[in-house]
């Protein structure tokens, strides 16, 4: 009965100081962030080059705005690619993704239809598809620091053409504070 | 007769207003109870609200009867009920999975409740993967509900309530609604030495078009008066639905996704034992419900 009365005095005083009292935990919210540098299209026809190359700029600290206040850390956690628009899906590719000259993953003969639905550089059910520690950690480090980075995509030992778009996109999670 | 004091009133309406404020914050404004949710997927959502579901149901569908004795004559009150269920450990943690490429094993991971959210290890170190964390810091989740009943006709009374909160400064318009029937089962069973009756109750809260949570409960209640006290119980099957339409911002979504769900309330049946002390035309009682939860409730009422 003690216990009783006790947890009733509990519920009538947590409702005269339920109004105004701070019910929030102190562990910040985390976010989902991303950002991606922009759809690369490539259209190779025959002849077709001996390699082809194209680089682009990406701003980590976007990364960023899908918070709305302050992020106290950020922590990447995955990069992905993805195809579309693409009217060869079965012609295969091979090359590699570098990020600031560290290479993150290589592409050994793989269809570009393996790249329909977005995939991770992690990904090991991927015949053909390897990530490289050395540009993980760049980018580990280059996000953590919100800079800009300069991503590579080469694709080389092209045998057929090939007609399609890139995404790249770079995830990561943002530790917003709890006010 | 002993008025409650208007600035108790007050303090009790604002915990309405706050309660029906935290759905209204999932539901739409910036606000960290909305940013966590919205980077949930749709599995992972339901565990981490499960227990809120569950707890605001559960609280809703408590403090109905107060004593089963139905007799024939006028009969109005007015109510002030106040409820809370109490939060466990086992309300703090759910199992969640983390996204492709991660390890597809399932964690314990903090519900809404809980505490820090998991990390999971990926391929390389320094890649991780960390659950969301719980956000709210309750060990019990309160309501306090206005609740008139009126009868007594042919063993009947009616229970309303019912709390009406006009759009202000974006705060969308919003209602709290409850409606049932009690009925005298004694008045069938005259030799029986206790109070028997029964009841049905429907509630719900509706936060613009964008949320909403309903109740619906049926029981049987039994109680003995001595003198000025009233011992009282009952066992009550229930059930409570939240509505949830939301943004999904988290890995994977593409374009801007909506997900709209209904999250069931795991409190189906409880067993309620309170007490309840009548003076005149004040009344006071409390009791305590068991179910899948526990939860607590008293209430003030005047009137016959």
């Amino acid at each position: 009965m003690n216990r009783f009365l006790g947890a009733l005095l509990i519920v009538a005083a947590g409702l005269a100081v339920f109004h105004g009292c701070d019910l929030l935990t102190d562990f910040p919210i985390i976010l989902n962030g991303s950002v991606e540098p922009g759809a690369l299209r490539v259209d190779l026809n025959t002849p077709l080059p001996i390699q082809y190359q194209t680089s682009s700029s990406v701003d980590l600290s976007q990364v960023k705005n899908a918070a709305t206040s302050d992020v106290d850390s950020v922590r990447f956690y995955n990069l992905t690619v993805r195809i579309d628009s693409n009217s060869t899906p079965n012609s295969t590719i091979s090359g590699s993704i570098i990020v600031d000259g560290d290479t993150l993953v290589t592409m050994n003969n793989m269809k570009t239809s393996v790249f329909s639905s977005e995939r991770s550089i992690f990904s090991t059910s991927i015949t053909g598809w390897q990530y490289h520690v050395a540009g993980v950690e760049t980018l580990i480090g280059a996000l953590r620091n919100s800079r800009t980075v300069t991503l590579t995509t080469t694709l080389n030992s092209l045998t057929q053409p090939i007609h399609c778009t890139i995404h790249i996109k770079v995830y990561g999670q943002l530790f917003v504070a709890n006010k | 007769m002993n008025a409650v004091p208007a600035n108790r009133i007050i303090t009790l309406l604002s915990a309405i207003v706050l309660v029906i404020s935290g759905f209204q914050t999932i539901a739409q404004a910036q606000n960290p109870i909305e940013d966590a949710i919205q980077q949930l997927n749709s599995d992972a959502v339901r565990g981490y609200l499960q227990p809120m579901v569950t707890s605001v149901g559960a609280d809703l569908n408590s403090g109905v009867f107060h004593s089963a004795e139905i007799t024939d004559g006028i009969s109005l009150k007015l109510e002030l009920i106040a409820m809370g269920t109490l939060i466990g450990d086992a309300e703090k943690m759910y199992s969640v999975t983390a996204p492709s490429p991660f390890n597809q094993t399932p964690v314990q991971s903090a519900t809404i409740f809980g505490n820090q959210g998991t990390i999971v290890h990926g391929p390389v170190p320094g890649i991780d993967y960390q659950f969301q964390n719980g956000q709210l810091k309750l060990s019990i989740v309160p309501l306090a509900v206005p609740q008139v009943t009126v009868g007594n006709f042919f063993g009947t009374q009616a229970v309303i309530r019912y709390v009406p909160i006009p759009e202000v400064n974006n705060f969308p318009k919003s209602t709290f609604f409850g409606i049932g029937v009690r009925h005298s089962i004694s008045r069938y069973l005259p030799g029986v030495p206790v109070d028997l009756a029964g009841s049905v109750f429907y509630q719900k809260i509706s936060i613009g078009d964008l949320m909403e949570e309903k109740t619906m409960s049926i029981g049987g209640q039994a109680s003995k008066s001595f003198s000025l006290l009233t011992l009282y119980g009952g066992l009550q099957l229930e059930s409570s639905t939240m509505t949830l339409d939301y943004t999904y911002k988290g890995y994977g979504a593409v374009g801007q996704p909506h997900i709209h769900m209904d999250i069931d309330g795991e409190n189906n049946v409880r067993a309620t034992l309170g007490l309840g002390l009548n003076l005149i035309i004040l009344h006071v009682s409390g009791d305590v419900n068991f179910g899948n939860v526990t939860v607590v409730s008293g209430a003030v009422a005047f009137g016959i």
